[in-house]
Formats: structure tokens, sequence, C-alpha cells
């Protein structure tokens, strides 16, 4: 059989199951095994195991349990409500400012936590109901806060970073620090777009009266409120950037930040525990198993060529190395309308990533285009998790509709942030090469 | 039918992920200890990570079952999401072949290997060198609770359409 036919034979039949709603996990695993057995030889199932237990004990792969953990310990330590109290008595009295200060939020979690629901699942609860009693309109109360949410993966720590740089040998720290600029980048416009869209137009988010504001001696004391996230961000990235600690060893000591605020907020109670731990078993399950597929599936594509035949047939595209990035990206947007992000990262990362060297693409640089892009899925229509995350909280005037078309202009502006990082190399690589180590 | 057996796997499951989450505390402080051991007293230990990535592990292979059992493993629902209960349990009980084949074979070969490192008494490659085999023994008790899960699934969807079936009869 030729190599073409087994290219399109395994890759349909993966997506062909994929697309009848079984797990994406089991569905390159099992796709894996059977490729074994029909394109390798059954002798050849030995090697999967040994890829499954490699995995296993992969020492990176250790911050993603500690910094699910963190998050989830964040969700319940009553941090948020305290930063969301001090950026309310600051930002009320603007046109558009609680929605502003919605991002401004989820970007401070976002360098606390790597997950994209933690942002949109706290700011959902806390800031949605706030700014409709304020009179905000429905969709510039919903959009800006799945929208924040996403910043969560792109500013460090990241969950699919740990995973973006393992699968490609990048260094994960080095990552992590690429995310800064082009997550603040995003944040910015985001805050822009929400403040222009009120200013000029003061009924989509008006302004608190003048009778109802916080006077300065309220404001400077709320700053109380803003130590703990600034301690733990500290802590975390600024371990990683001054090399002092492994991303994995900052996982831990941020998990241990974590619980020692919410026990200052006195929020360190058994139920709410109980609930971190659990949360952190069956997330933490959910990826390493996505891994776990994913791996024994890029070890078929590799044992039996398909990997490289892929990968010869994207750089050999008469369309320049520049056309080729942008057919991959596109294929990324795509699928992110319908996978999950982990997911895309494990069956597209081990082609992609052979291509862009091979294209002469600086792979740390490739790194950050490809987990931004990756992110970007996050919020699209139809199937974007940050989308269902804030469907999930339950909101009775909220329909998946609203949210859909309250999601649209963030999807271009985060388009945009992307395509400066394109053209403009030097803000990605720029903080990962001041780095000391 | 099977309802005896789907529910002990279930509280199973459940009693497993309850109990053994638990494990991210230690492997949480563990590694909080080997930064202090490092900074502070200037000792890094040898052992520390040896015991981590074996905890990693437990957390993923126990927490396989504990995912499945609360639907946490996710799949693309763009094209299925609207099917009625029913023809979803059609789909799911078709596709399930794929789950007990490919995680059935991943269970096989674990057991080989388990039994393997049990009788070379089999130690970890490293430095500090502990044994690994009843790492591996536990690496197949999880893929085995995953795969049990996956049977719970299996009847209940089966029971899902023969009831169905029952009605459109009666």
């Amino acid at each position: 059989m030729t190599i073409g036919s087994i290219t399109i034979i395994i890759w349909s039949f993966l997506f062909l199951l994929m697309m009848t709603g079984f797990p994406v996990a089991f569905s390159m695993l099992s796709i894996a095994v059977v490729g074994y057995i029909v394109f390798v030889g059954p002798q050849a199932l030995y090697t999967i195991f040994p890829i499954v237990f490699r995995n296993l004990t992969t020492d990176i792969y250790i911050a993603i349990p500690l910094f699910i953990f963190m998050a989830a310990v964040f969700q319940v330590s009553g941090v948020g409500d305290r930063l969301y109290e001090t950026m309310y008595k600051w930002m009320a009295g603007l046109r558009g400012g609680l929605a502003i200060g919605t991002v401004a939020i989820c970007t401070v979690v976002a360098a606390i936590t790597g997950l994209g629901g933690t942002g949109t699942v706290t700011m959902g609860l806390l800031a949605y109901p706030e700014m409709r009693k304020r009179g905000y309109e429905k969709r510039m109360a919903i959009g800006c806060i799945p929208a924040g949410g996403a910043l969560g993966p792109l500013i460090p720590p990241s969950i699919p970073m740990i995973l973006v740089g393992n699968l490609s040998s990048v260094s994960v720290g080095k990552l992590f620090m690429a995310g800064i600029l082009p997550g603040l980048i995003c944040s910015l416009f985001f805050m822009l777009y929400i403040a222009i869209r009120c200013f000029l137009n003061p009924d989509l988010g008006p302004p608190l009266p003048r009778e109802e504001r916080a006077n300065w001696k309220e404001k400077f004391i709320s700053l109380r409120g803003v130590w703990a996230p600034i301690l733990l961000i500290l802590l975390v990235l600024g371990g990683i950037y001054s090399g002092a600690c492994t991303p994995t060893e900052a996982g831990g000591i941020g998990a241990a930040g974590a619980l020692i605020c919410a026990a200052i907020y006195r929020n360190l109670n058994r139920e709410n525990l109980r609930w971190a731990v659990i949360t952190t078993m069956r997330v933490n399950a959910m990826v390493m198993w996505l891994v776990i597929g994913g791996a024994s599936f890029s070890s078929l594509c590799g044992i039996t060529g398909v990997t490289n035949f892929v990968r010869d047939i994207l750089v050999g595209l008469p369309v320049g190395p520049m056309g080729v990035l942008l057919i991959m990206l596109l294929i990324l947007f795509i699928m992110g309308m319908f996978i999950e992000n982990a997911s895309i990262i494990m069956i597209c990362l081990p082609i992609m990533m052979p291509t862009a060297l091979a294209l002469g693409f600086d792979p740390l640089w490739f790194g950050l285009i490809f987990t931004m892009m990756v992110i970007i899925g996050m919020i699209t229509p139809v199937f974007g998790y940050n989308l269902f995350y804030f469907k999930g909280l339950g909101h009775a005037d909220v329909s998946m509709m609203d949210i859909y078309i309250a999601i649209l202009p963030y999807i271009p502006l985060m388009l945009a942030a992307l395509a400066l990082c394109i053209i403009f190399p030097e803000i990605v690589l720029w903080i990962p090469n001041t780095m000391i180590k | 039918m099977g309802s005896r057996f789907c529910q002990i796997i279930n509280n199973l499951n459940d009693w497993v992920g309850k109990i053994f989450g638990w494990l991210i505390i230690p492997l949480m402080l563990l590694v909080v200890f080997d930064v202090i051991l490092r900074y502070i007293f200037n000792r890094p230990t040898i052992w520390v990570w040896d015991i981590n990535v074996q905890l990693l592990g437990t957390l993923v292979v126990l927490g396989g079952g504990y995912a499945l059992r609360h639907g946490a493993h996710i799949g693309v629902d763009a094209l299925v999401g609207h099917l009625s209960p029913p023809k979803r349990a059609m789909v799911d009980l078709i596709t399930s072949f794929f789950f007990f084949f490919g995680v059935g074979v991943l269970m096989w070969k674990a057991t080989m290997d388990a039994i393997f490192s049990v009788q070379i008494k089999e130690l970890y490659t490293s430095v500090f060198a502990p044994p690994i085999y009843p790492f591996k023994i536990l690496m197949v008790l999880g893929i085995l609770l995953l795969f049990l899960q996956g049977v719970v699934k299996f009847i209940q969807d089966l029971n899902l359409i023969l009831k169905k079936e029952s009605k459109n009869r009666q």
C-alpha cells in the first residue's frame, strides 16, 4: 500500500470516529492500536505501553495537575471576589468601565491560572449579574467574559503551552514568557474595543450615577484586595522568569500559595478543598488521557511515515513559507470551531511542528503562534469551550445564540493580535530572549 | 439488566476518584519541599522526582475511570449533539467497540509489562532507582477500572435502546 493511501485511511478513520462524539482521547488511542496491527503488524504493539508509560512519567507533565489544582483553589479562594470589589470601586464610574474592568481582572487571573475556564467562571458569576443590574446591554455584558477567559491559557501559566512545549521540545518556561506580550496585546485590544463602543454609545455600558461612586479614600482602601494576586504572580512567573524554578516547581509553589491565600480569606474549608481536589482529578485525567491517546497516535503516524509524508506535501506547496503558515493556521481555525483545544494540539502539532521547522521557522515563535490560534478556538462558535462554560453558569436570560453573537467581535480582535505577532516576531521573542536562563 | 454491576463499578470509581484525588496534596508538598531543600538548605534530593512521577501516573490512570463515569473525556458533539438519547446511545454502542479494543490492548500490554516487571523486581531508571513494579501493577488496575466503566456505559446504552424498543412494541 502506498504511503498516500495509508495517510488518507488513518486520518479519515480518525475524523470519522471523532465525529460520532466518541471521546477524542480514545479515538486516537484505538486508531493507533488498530493502525499498528494493520499497517505495521501485531508484533509492533509492544511499543504502545512504553509510550504510555513514558508520557505518564514525564517531569514537565507534573505541572499539569499542579496548575489545574492551583486554578481550582483560586476559584474558591475568594481572591477573585476581592479583586472584583477593587475593580468595581475604580472603574464603575466610566462608560463601559465594568466590562473593561472585567477584562482587566481576567488578565490578572490569566497570569495566575492556565485554563480558560477559571476566568470565565469566576467573572461569569460575579461580573455578569452586576453589569446587567447596572443597565449594561446584554451582549456587551456577555462578550467580555469568555473573551477575557481566553486570556487564561495565553498569558502564562498555561496548560496548552505545557503540551505544546513538551511535544515540540521547546522550553516550556520560554514559551510561557513568549505568551506575555501577545496576551497583553489581546487584553488591550479587548479593552479598547469596549471603551470605544461604550464611549460612542453610553447605553451599551452606562457609568454608575455620580452619587453611587466610591470616593478616593474608599478607592485606596479597596487596593488591599490586590496583594494576594500580586503575590501569586510574583511567585509563579517571577520564579520561572528568574530561572529560580522550573515551570513544574512553579506549579507546586503556586498551588501552595493559592491554598495559603484561600486560608487567609477563610475560604479553605473542607467542602471547598474537596471540590478543588476532585475537580483536579477529573480535569487532569481528561487532559492526560488526551496526551496518552495523542502520543500513541503520533507514534503510529511517525512509524508509518505519515508524518513525513504530510510534512513534505505541506512544505512542497507552491505558496511560500508564509502561505503554508497561513494554511496551517486556517486548518487550526476551522478545527477550533468544532474540537476542544487540547485535542487539536495533540492531533496537529506532531505534524505541524516538523513542517514549521522544515520551513525554517523559529520553533519558539511557531509554538506560540500555534498556541494562540488554538486558544482562539476556545471562543469560536459552534464549539468554543469558554462559551459552554459561560452557558453552564445557568444565567436565565442568556441563550447560546446570545453568546455566539456576543463573542463575534472578539474573534477578529484576537486574530489581529495574532497577525501582529506574525508580522513582528519580536513581540513574541523579546521577553524570552531577556530571560536569565 | 446488570444494574447491580453498574452500581458497584460506579461506586468503585467514585470512591477511587475521591480517595486518590487527594494525592495532589502530597505531590504539591513534595515539589515545594524539594525547592525549599535546594535553596534554603542547599541539599537537593534525588528521590523526590521519582516519587512525583509515580504520583502523576497514579492520578492519571486512577482518574481515567472516574472521568469516564462523569463524562469528562470530551468528544466532538457538533454532529451528534442533537440526537435523541436512544439514537445517541446507538451511536455510542457502535463506537464502544473501538474503546474496548483500544483500552483492552493497552490493558493486555500493561499486564504483560507488569508481570515481567514483578518477575525481575524492576527498578526505576534513575539515580535513586526505587522499585517500579508496584506502580506498574497499579497502572493495570487503573486501566481495568477504566475498562469496567466502559462496560457500564455499554450496558446503560443497551438498556436505553431496549427500553425504547419495548415501549414501541406496547
